[in-house]
């Protein structure tokens, strides 16, 4: 197989990270299912258990509708497994195991799905070839880098045949996950009784320096960067260190121009360059970064990619 | 030997010198890192050669004290010749323990060192009995950490439902966000603790003075502005002052220090085997001062009784911390 063949790239949905209305949400995937440059889904809550305990018929009729639009489905388990309720989301999601791929985000769900094949997700530290094996011999089929993971570390990895390397390329990144609700700090409020308002913010709560830069975002128990992570340029020499999953993250803005932009790449219909600059068209308030991926700090953004 | 039901202080030690200081203050197990990316607290001016770390663990074995060997950032692809040797080298000085927070790390000891006794670090953030339970069955891991994101009833609990050892943190530092799972640093610097072993590293750190106080800054970001008289800690990023809803803020934490040792008899008696004081950045006096201010609160042979008079302790451990502000973090279920 020729290295980065793009008939062999997928390009995919991340699980969505805000605590969207079920009216956005329903939007938002029946969006999703329409397009036909995404191949795969992940769907799961993996911030915050307690958003999702009203969400359940709402979840499966999603999950039914993308796979009917003939899309692939993975779900995706909770970062953080503290407490009963998040034990709870986890049996949840685990219990479509014989159904659809799961994919791990924390060691707990790791240790339930090994044996079969499982999916690591982009919260579990996975750096090195010894830590890559241990998870191959666990069950490992599909890998989501780590979120800081540079160039050279990714082409070093040389994943082993049979696992599916993924990347993400375009959202903003993930940075913190903690047990206690920044969102409900913010607010004033308690955990316990946080009235869920980190619904008040669809694209999360902005961390700003006090001298104005944007730094952050909040999204409740989880911290996110402020500017949103763009791999567009560097599509090509991702395939070439053998990824073959490019992962775009849930935005309530312009996904379906996101993922045509993207789609054109990974196809060669369209270079690196090109493609940028309808990105930077499309999003002009948009702070961009692609610092991981260069090994640098991971907020800055450097436009000569290639 | 200690009894079998005691429990037991663990202090840190970045230096020969601290560790030297920990032993001669009654530190049950000292824990130390080796001078190179491979434990989390990777910063310049500590740490432990391999000569070093032979005398440190003569020394306090003859005192009676134990040694465990941090090795708990993670092994980055192309690096694991260096975590070969790293081991290698904490085996041979005949540490007691490897503390350890990377499964591929893990995975190795267990299949090349069946021998060695493996910790595993807060790092790798195990925060229930079923994770847990799951890597005591891989690899036959003896003591967990907790994250300190749990609560006492949490606690309570995994001690029920695990055989494996727990031990928890007690006084010191404290991360807002789960242990391992951060990667704010690396977004501001490129360094980050799980690939370098540092957060909000020196190098990247600039002190700016002018008429009206002091600007930190981290990388390219303020985290903090000082008044004249203010007295700025450490700027690590979580724990910056930064704006949110308009308003400037310390949105992730206030700038304070955990102190839960009025906890220590309540967790002791739910099952926890040993206490960690958190701070081998930190120096003599420190490990000095904490480890004889938590001897006081504990007394000296806690598996029969506590202390009759924690009170002095206490009130010395208050005193010692940053700003002396002080909170009991996630262990009384305030955040929740």
């Amino acid at each position: 197989m020729e290295v980065g063949d793009p008939a062999k790239c997928k390009l995919s949905v991340g699980p969505l990270l805000f605590n969207w209305t079920d009216a956005q949400m329903e939007k938002f995937y029946a969006e999703v299912a329409q397009d036909a440059h995404i191949d795969r889904v992940y769907l799961g809550e993996v911030v915050c258990a307690k958003r999702f305990s009203k969400r359940r018929s709402l979840f499966e009729k999603i999950i039914q509708q993308l796979q009917l639009s003939g899309k692939e489905v993975f779900l995706s388990t909770p970062c953080l497994v503290v407490d009963p309720r998040d034990l709870e989301l986890l049996d949840y999601i685990l219990g479509f195991r014989e159904l659809l791929p799961i994919e791990a985000n924390d060691l707990t769900a790791a240790g339930e799905l090994a044996g079969n094949p499982f999916a690591v997700g982009p919260y579990i530290n996975l750096y090195g070839e010894q830590t890559l094996d241990f998870f191959i011999q666990e069950g490992a089929r599909h890998l989501m880098l780590p979120f800081e993971m540079g160039r050279e570390a990714i082409m070093r990895l040389q994943p082993a045949a049979g696992i599916e390397v993924g990347y993400h390329v375009f959202g903003l990144l993930p940075l913190a996950i903690a047990s206690r609700c920044y969102h409900a700090r913010a607010y004033g409020k308690r955990k316990d009784t946080c009235g869920i308002v980190c619904g008040n913010d669809p694209d999360g709560l902005e961390v700003t320096t006090l001298d104005g830069k944007a730094f952050l975002t909040i999204n409740g128990l989880q911290t996110l960067s402020a500017a949103t992570a763009n791999l567009i340029q560097e599509i090509q020499l991702l395939q070439k260190a053998g990824v073959s999953n490019f992962r775009i993250s849930p935005q309530l803005s312009k996904m379906s121009t996101v993922s045509a932009i993207f789609r054109s790449v990974l196809d060669r219909h369209m270079t690196g360059e090109d493609a940028a600059r309808e990105l930077q068209k499309a999003f002009p308030d948009l702070l961009f970064a692609n610092g991981y991926f260069h090994q640098v700090a991971g907020h800055a953004f450097s436009q000569a990619g290639l | 030997m200690k009894a079998q039901n005691s429990i037991e202080i663990i202090c840190p030690a970045g230096t020969p010198a601290a560790l030297v200081t920990a032993v001669e203050a009654g530190a049950d197990a000292v824990y130390v890192g080796l001078k190179n990316k491979t434990n989390a607290r990777n910063f310049p001016g500590l740490n432990f050669s391999a000569e070093e770390l032979i005398e440190g663990v003569r020394h306090a074995h003859a005192h009676n004290c134990r040694v465990f060997l941090a090795l708990n950032s993670f092994p980055q692809a192309g690096d694991f010749d260096m975590w070969q040797l790293s081991i290698h080298t904490a085996i041979t000085a005949g540490v007691d323990a490897l503390i350890i927070a990377d499964l591929g790390v893990l995975s190795h000891v267990h299949q090349h060192h069946p021998e060695v006794r493996k910790h595993v670090s807060v790092q790798a953030g195990l925060s229930n009995s079923r994770v847990i339970t799951y890597l005591q069955q891989k690899f036959d891991i003896k003591r967990v950490v907790l994250p300190r994101v749990l609560t006492i009833p949490d606690i309570q609990g995994i001690c029920k439902e695990t055989e494996v050892e727990v031990e928890v943190f007690i006084y010191g530092g404290l991360c807002p966000m789960a242990e391992g799972r951060c990667l704010i640093s690396s977004y501001a610097t490129g360094r980050s603790p799980n690939k370098d072993g540092v957060c909000s590293p020196p190098e990247f750190v600039r002190y700016h003075h002018h008429p009206q106080g002091m600007d930190l800054k981290v990388g390219d970001f303020l985290v903090n502005t000082f008044q004249q008289d203010e007295n700025p800690g450490y700027p690590t990023i979580c724990k910056g002052r930064f704006q949110v809803r308009g308003q400037a803020v310390y949105p992730f934490e206030d700038p304070v220090s955990l102190n839960s040792a009025e906890h220590i008899q309540t967790l002791a008696a739910a099952g926890v085997k040993a206490f960690k004081i958190e701070g081998r950045q930190r120096g003599k006096a420190y490990v000095r001062d904490a480890m004889t201010a938590i001897r006081q609160v504990v007394g000296k042979n806690p598996s029969q009784n506590f202390s009759q008079n924690p009170g002095a302790g206490a009130e010395r451990l208050k005193q010692m911390s940053e700003g002396r502000n002080t909170t009991t973090g996630a262990y009384e279920r305030k955040w929740k």
